[in-house]
């Protein structure tokens, strides 16, 4: 083995006698984009929280690289609204080791602090108390937790739930930003398939009928989606892009 | 964690609040008041320790509300009772008189211990509301003390006194106890604050950033129980119920921000008790009714508070 950052064997996640797809394997390398993808019920949380150690594998197995820094960002906001925490205290959740126990926080971390905040547009907002944030600025901010601490796996569930579409097109950029200047290898969940598909260099398609998991380019064919999503649809290429339309 | 304008505000608004009920007491009664002022060496341990206390109620009162378990003084005192009747009885078997030793509050916190990690650990399941686990505690502590109060013949009014506070009996050394669970308290909490707070705000992501949720929980549980126990043992079951609710009630109602919210309840909780001392003697009220009432009075007052400090913080953001 190699550099593999996730090695994962017939992996199959789901509940006591209740499997919710088809076995998955795939040794996933370090730096690269893993997509999954699947409709509703399909497995796709399931599959990242197993991955993130907070549900025992159905059947199978999976393998990180020893020394994985682990980054998520959930589907929805988890953390308690009645906590009156603003947008400030939720990025210090994201690097609680790096803070001083006893002072509120030191020079590292509050240069930290404010590159996260300026890369998700959310500087105004640092001492906003998270219950009065819109959809869209509590995203980026769960986002930004997440990334803060500079993990070498972030892994999102429906990370564009809620943004506006400039800032979803900008998350891109700022994926690949990060991963220029730091080695992280990304999952991510997303119903939208055409969003997805141009973007990771690896797909994981979940469905009762078939799964699949390989690279995009051996996963994106017709027959292989139709039979995973138990629909009929169409691939086609497009100044270079896939597109898929079901029909 | 934001403090700014509005803190200072509601800082000033409550020691007005306090100052206006002192003037209360003298325009109403001058003499009681006077002779209160002047008998302050009899109340100095009996407020301080109330002062201590309120205090720490105060503090982890904060948490009982956030982790939505404003019930579990309730549960967590009734354990301690039921511990301390039944170190009663288990004395009097071995032909042993209890009465103030301090074997009586150690079995009073082994069971009110053991009492709030049930809870914990049945809360994990999360297949039933959180009040129904804290009813059951209670009901059950309360039902076993029943079953051997009447087994108990020596010590009831000890155990009276623990139940409903006797507030006003405190000597040196339980003010010295009392001052020592205090600042142990709150060097732990102040050293992991952020542990006891982030783990119980978003458990999952803080399990992913290695944080042992289940561990923080329990420590958490762990030091309500002592502050809850030590604090029994002064004012009694009721005012360190009410003390544990008020306060934090009053804070979290109007708060901008978490540091905001532990300072304005420790304010209310430092301030609580020396006025209803105060009250207590100056209309010959019951100390631990007085302290209540007193705690009543500020809740009123926060209803004038909150909306300007709503209002503050809405201009503070729209600049």
């Amino acid at each position: 083995m190699n550099d593999a950052i996730l090695q994962i064997r017939d992996l199959v996640v789901g509940f006591p006698g209740r499997p919710l797809h088809q076995p998955l394997s795939l040794d996933l390398p370090a730096g690269s984009r893993l997509g999954i993808i699947g409709g509703n019920g399909s497995g796709k949380s399931t599959l990242i929280k197993t991955l993130m150690g907070q549900i025992n594998p159905y059947q199978g197995s999976y393998r990180w690289q020893s020394g994985v820094r682990f980054g998520y960002v959930p589907q929805e906001n988890q953390v308690d609204l009645l906590y009156p925490m603003s947008v400030g205290d939720l990025l210090n959740m994201g690097m609680i080791e790096d803070l001083p126990r006893w002072r509120r926080s030191d020079s590292a971390s509050e240069a930290k602090l404010r590159e996260t905040l300026n890369e998700m547009e959310i500087s105004p907002l640092r001492e906003t108390l998270l219950r009065e944030l819109s959809g869209g600025e509590r995203q980026r901010s769960l986002i930004g937790r997440a990334w803060i601490s500079k993990p070498t796996v972030l892994l999102m569930d429906e990370p564009f739930n809620s943004l506006d579409y400039g800032f979803k097109e900008k998350l891109w950029r700022i994926f690949a930003e990060w991963r220029s200047k730091h080695p992280l290898t990304l999952i991510l969940i997303d119903h939208d398939l055409n969003r997805v598909l141009n973007q990771v260099d690896y797909l994981a398609v979940l469905g009762p009928e078939g799964s699949l998991c390989g690279s995009a380019g051996e996963v994106v064919q017709a027959e292989l989606l139709s039979r995973a999503y138990g629909a009929p649809l169409h691939v086609h290429r497009e100044n270079g892009l896939f597109q898929v339309h079901f029909l | 964690m934001s403090t700014g304008r509005t803190a200072y505000f509601r800082f000033i608004f409550y020691s007005l609040i306090s100052g206006l009920l002192i003037f209360a007491g003298y325009a109403l009664r001058p003499v009681e008041s006077s002779l209160f002022t002047e008998s302050w060496g009899l109340w100095r341990e009996p407020i301080l320790a109330g002062i201590l206390c309120g205090l720490i109620a105060s503090w982890l009162g904060i948490y009982v509300l956030l982790n939505r378990i404003v019930f579990i003084s309730l549960g967590i005192a009734q354990g301690a009772s039921f511990g301390i009747f039944l170190s009663f009885l288990v004395a009097a078997a071995f032909g042993i008189t209890l009465h103030e030793s301090p074997f009586s509050l150690l079995a009073g916190l082994a069971v009110a211990l053991a009492a709030a990690f049930l809870f914990a650990g049945l809360r994990r399941g999360r297949r039933l509301p959180d009040e129904s686990l804290i009813g059951f505690i209670y009901v059950a502590a309360s039902g076993l003390t029943l079953l051997i109060g009447d087994r108990v013949a020596e010590g009831h009014h000890s155990i009276d006194d623990l139940l409903f506070g006797n507030a006003v009996a405190v000597g040196s050394t339980d003010l010295a106890i009392l001052a020592g669970t205090a600042v142990a308290l709150f060097l732990l909490h102040f050293a992991f604050r952020r542990e006891f707070l982030y783990s119980s705000a978003d458990p999952e992501f803080m399990a992913l950033r290695g944080l042992n949720s289940r561990f923080w929980t329990f420590f958490l549980y762990f030091t309500l129980t002592m502050g809850i126990t030590f604090s029994l043992k002064t004012l009694g079951g009721l005012p360190v119920f009410a003390l544990m609710v008020i306060p934090p009630f009053i804070s979290l109602k109007a708060t901008q921000g978490l540091r905001e919210s532990f300072l304005v309840s420790l304010l209310l909780g430092a301030t609580i008790p020396p006025l209803g001392y105060f009250y207590s003697y100056v209309f010959a009220f019951p100390t631990g009714a007085s302290l209540i009432g007193v705690a009543c009075l500020f809740t009123i007052a926060s209803f004038l508070e909150a909306p300007i400090t709503r209002r503050l913080a809405e201009r503070k953001r729209a600049r």
